[in-house]
């Protein structure tokens, strides 16, 4: 490995700085842009790992897609008993504003951030899928640019996958999905949004138009991107960045101003791709989540190649009495958006709460799932000069574009600073690494 | 029984307004108990207007005024014929309408208050029972309650119009186990539209329950939509550009002929 990138670190920040590469956070009120902090000791993934992810992610997220297809349409895997109904319909993901409606080659997940973390065993494990409007893509792309400037020597001596194609695969997707319709854009909500530098980045390096809420109207059942003189162009494809229910007040949350007025009848009637669809929160929702593994058998008839956290479900008898008796080795998630408990860990809790969790469990079973703790591989970072471990996760990019899904030979590395924390969030001061994907 | 239906709304816009979106549920539902027999709708101005289904099966239009305009006026009127009983067959999936919604989610003086009732009869006869103990401990205030206001707060006021009494109706038929949805329509003598609830029964049809009124339905009751709350099935819903104050009247007209 090159001592010359390592040694580098401060002149990227630099760069990332001058580049502006930032992501804003609201605190109290106030918007406020911070650095993304970079570590220069990459990540890196033998090509044989790579491999193995490479087949799991497609096949998980091709299973993915199958199920939102499915669930928006004849409900076979509920019907056949694989995902009990109540997970589907008390998800807060599930939109039946969305039922019946198919989009364009069927896709709905065209762009899955998948968060995995390694094991101290170096088994992979998923974490999260990300199915609305994974961000993030645009720290490693750049980052990468960056390094290979400050140390060019490095790519040359090592073999690393080249990372620089995903404008390439993202506009490649989006033709696929314009059908000749029309222009791209990329929708963001504002300069405002805490991911608007990556907005506008996308934007310049795909080509697509970079839109803002009122740019777009629709008539006539179709989507139309004015101009600075009102001229109007047609648009084939949206990827955007604003969530479902900001994307039409006409049928989501009436007070959004993001959003584009009937777009959701254009993307009905088939006129406009709407890049993610509208209703995958049905599919990455918490409890949906453990069903996964079995979607890939039932769908593609394959072997689950990725291997979810072990999770159990207290909605079944055999789970439920498991967790009863391990809550104090689990760490256990509320499902339920409006609860509150969040994420817990059973170890960290006095007798007394351990008590109080157990019956809110008994209580409303389905509120809740329970997973084993996963023991994180750690990666060094630089603290000063001072090379330390810190736990860190990583963000896959997956792109489905009906014919192909693709996974980008990168990710997003993201790290936690502090050396006692699990919680590898950017706006909690986490920073982020380049990942190498090795060739051979 | 035939009846005679009118549904008119005007607004009125101090300044201009343009890019004025809109979409509307005012077209009565065609099911086994309630057939369209003549229907005129207009808008004015008209400006291009689609039509269609939501997700849920009820029937939308919607369209785009671009130009400016001062006022927005749309009337939907006709006659509807409907059946004796209030009994719609589904044979289709009605799992959406057994969770709780943002809306109609329990508080705990529900539970507490729920759980002070036995549970028996049918899925029908348990919901008139729920609106019978609602009817008597909520009082009908006009504009006491806002059209966010969910069902627990209108519960814990005690007051409400016909949208929180169906909210709370719903929540608790929801928590029982029982399969319940919103209704938004319109009744004679109400001079607006109205709200209800229905109950999916053993029989595998939906049967109204009106807890305004604490009745079962059986006829009268023109169905416009339905959804999981009102949320779902605004009668309603546009946006425009323009900085002006607007004033909105509704006449609702509904006769037996």
């Amino acid at each position: 490995m090159s001592s010359k990138l390592i040694e580098s670190r401060d002149t990227v920040n630099k760069w990332m700085e001058r580049f502006g590469v930032r992501f804003g956070v609201y605190k109290n009120g106030v918007f406020n842009e911070q650095l993304f902090p970079f570590d220069s000791i990459p990540r890196v993934i033998s090509k044989k790992d790579w491999d193995e992810l490479e087949k799991g992610l497609i096949q998980r997220v091709d299973a993915l897609n199958a199920f939102l297809y499915d669930i928006y349409h004849e409900k076979n895997i509920i019907k056949d008993g694989v995902v009990p109904e109540e997970f589907v319909y008390s998800s807060k993901g599930y939109m039946p504003e969305c039922e019946g409606i198919t989009p364009t080659l069927n896709v709905y997940s065209h762009i899955s951030g998948i968060d995995l973390v390694e094991g101290k065993d170096g088994r992979w494990f998923i974490l999260e899928d990300n199915l609305r409007i994974p961000s993030g893509a645009s720290y490693p792309m750049i980052a990468r640019n960056i390094c290979r400037k400050v140390a060019p020597e490095t790519f040359v001596e090592n073999h690393i996958a080249d990372n620089r194609n995903y404008s390439e695969i993202l506009a490649e997707m989006m033709d696929e999905m314009n059908q000749g319709r029309g222009i791209n854009v990329i929708l963001t909500p504002g300069r405002y949004n805490s991911a608007f530098f990556e907005h506008s980045y996308l934007a310049e390096k795909t080509g697509a138009t970079l839109a803002f809420p009122g740019d777009l109207v629709v008539e006539d059942d179709v989507c139309y991107f004015m101009g600075m003189y009102n001229e109007k162009q047609r648009v084939g494809a949206i990827y955007r960045r604003v969530s479902d229910e900001y994307m039409d007040p006409m049928v989501f949350e009436p007070s959004s101003l993001l959003g584009v007025p009937n777009l959701f009848q254009a993307y009905k009637k088939g006129n406009v791709a709407v890049i993610n669809s509208w209703g995958n929160g049905v599919a990455d929702d918490k409890g949906i989540y453990y069903f996964v593994p079995k979607m890939v058998k039932y769908y593609l008839n394959e072997e689950p190649i990725l291997h979810n956290a072990p999770t159990y479900l207290p909605y079944y008898q055999e789970d439920y009495d498991y967790i009863l008796t391990n809550i104090q080795k689990l760490v256990i998630k509320d499902v339920s958006e409006a609860g509150g408990y969040g994420v817990v860990f059973g170890r960290d809790l006095t007798p007394e709460k351990l008590e109080e969790l157990k019956n809110l469990i008994i209580k409303e079973p389905r509120r809740w799932i329970a997973q084993e703790v996963i023991d994180f591989k750690d990666l060094e970072i630089l603290e000063g000069e001072e090379r330390v471990e810190r736990k860190a996760d990583l963000r896959v990019y997956v792109v489905s574009s009906g014919k192909k899904t693709v996974v980008w030979k990168s990710g997003l590395t993201r790290f936690s600073r502090n050396p006692n924390s699990f919680v590898v969030n950017s706006s909690q001061g986490g920073g982020f690494k380049d990942t190498w994907i090795m060739e051979e | 029984m035939k009846y005679l239906y009118s549904y008119q709304s005007i607004t009125r816009f101090a300044k201009p307004v343009i890019w004025h979106t809109y979409l509307l549920r005012i077209d009565p539902q065609e099911n086994s108990c309630q057939r369209l027999v003549q229907q005129s709708v207009f808008l004015e101005p008209g400006g291009r207007e689609g039509t269609g289904t939501d997700g849920l099966g009820n029937k939308i239009r919607y369209g785009t005024v671009m130009e400016p305009h001062t006022g927005f006026t749309y009337v939907s009127s006709g006659i509807v014929e409907l059946a004796d009983e209030y009994c719609i067959p589904d044979e289709g999936s009605v799992a959406p309408y057994k969770a709780p919604t943002t809306l109609t989610q329990m508080s705990e003086d529900m539970h507490k208050w729920l759980s002070r009732m036995k549970q028996k009869g049918s899925a029908l006869e348990q919901a008139l029972t729920l609106s019978h103990r609602l009817y008597r401990r909520m009082k009908y205030v006009p504009l006491s309650t806002q059209n966010a206001t969910s069902a627990a707060q209108a519960f814990g006021q005690k007051k409400g119009v016909c949208q929180d009494y169906a909210h709370i109706l719903l929540a608790l038929c929801r928590a029982r186990g029982l399969t319940a949805r919103y209704v938004c329509g319109l009744i004679e003598g109400e001079g607006s539209t109205h709200a209800w609830v229905e109950v999916y029964g053993e029989d595998r049809c939906w049967h109204g329950v009106d807890p305004t009124h604490d009745t079962l339905i059986t006829t009268g009751y023109i169905k416009l939509a339905h959804g999981r709350d009102v949320n779902d099935c605004p009668v309603n819903r546009g946006l425009y550009r323009g900085y002006t104050q607007e004033e909105n009247l509704v006449r609702v007209i509904v006769t037996e002929i």
